[in-house]
């Protein structure tokens, strides 16, 4: 069989296309586990290429290891480091209105200034004036 | 009356000029629209050539190794 654990592939199908493959074991008839530069995982073996290469390496065998012996026959391995989350900042839509916190907190108790005279005459003042505007008769009609 | 503009051909394979799948056929417009994952097929030479085309070629590469 040439498809046996070790043989170097090529995947020809997927995001991984193009990329060397070692196999690390065979599970069935035409599914087998592959790993070194493509991601490892459960492959079909019509999705590979068998190249003249194998490397010795064990059943299960692990990634590093798989590396090492991809490194032997001049195949590097560039291990790419997952992604690390970012927080985006939220889009702010224009007619929205953001209610702003005050910069200095209001103090909730307010001491209350003593009522002097002049500010309490100042409403009767006017209601004084108001008053006899209202009073006011309609305007007479004119005398023919 | 709105006049709408003609759609641009469908994107074909550079090798067998086979129709493209995956890839959207609309005007700029609409295309600049879709993400950029959704404009064309995510593997190697996606959006340029078919599949059989893609894969006939890693073989090709493949034997040589």
């Amino acid at each position: 069989m040439v498809l046996e654990i070790g043989r170097v592939c090529v995947k020809i199908a997927g995001r991984d296309a193009g990329q060397m493959a070692v196999i690390v074991n065979v599970l069935d008839k035409k599914t087998v586990v592959i790993d070194g530069q493509v991601r490892r995982r459960k492959c079909n073996i019509t999705h590979l290429e068998p190249t003249s290469k194998s490397v010795k390496v064990d059943k299960d065998a692990s990634h590093n290891a798989v590396v090492s012996a991809l490194k032997s026959i001049g195949i590097e391995v560039v291990d790419r480091k997952p992604r690390k989350a970012t927080k985006q900042p939220r889009k702010i839509r224009k007619g929205k209105k953001v209610a702003a916190k005050p910069a200095t907190p209001v103090p909730k108790t307010v001491p209350k200034a003593a009522p002097t005279k002049e500010t309490a005459k100042v409403p009767a003042k006017k209601v004084e004036t108001t008053a006899p505007v209202k009073k006011q008769p309609a305007s007479p009609a004119p005398k023919q | 009356m709105q006049y709408l503009r003609r759609r641009p051909a469908n994107p074909q394979c550079g090798k067998c000029g086979v129709n493209l799948k995956g890839v959207p056929r609309g005007t700029v417009m609409h295309v600049r629209r879709v993400p950029k994952s959704g404009r064309r097929p995510e593997r190697p030479y996606g959006g340029v050539l078919c599949t059989r085309c893609m894969r006939a070629k890693f073989k090709e590469q493949a034997k040589k190794i």
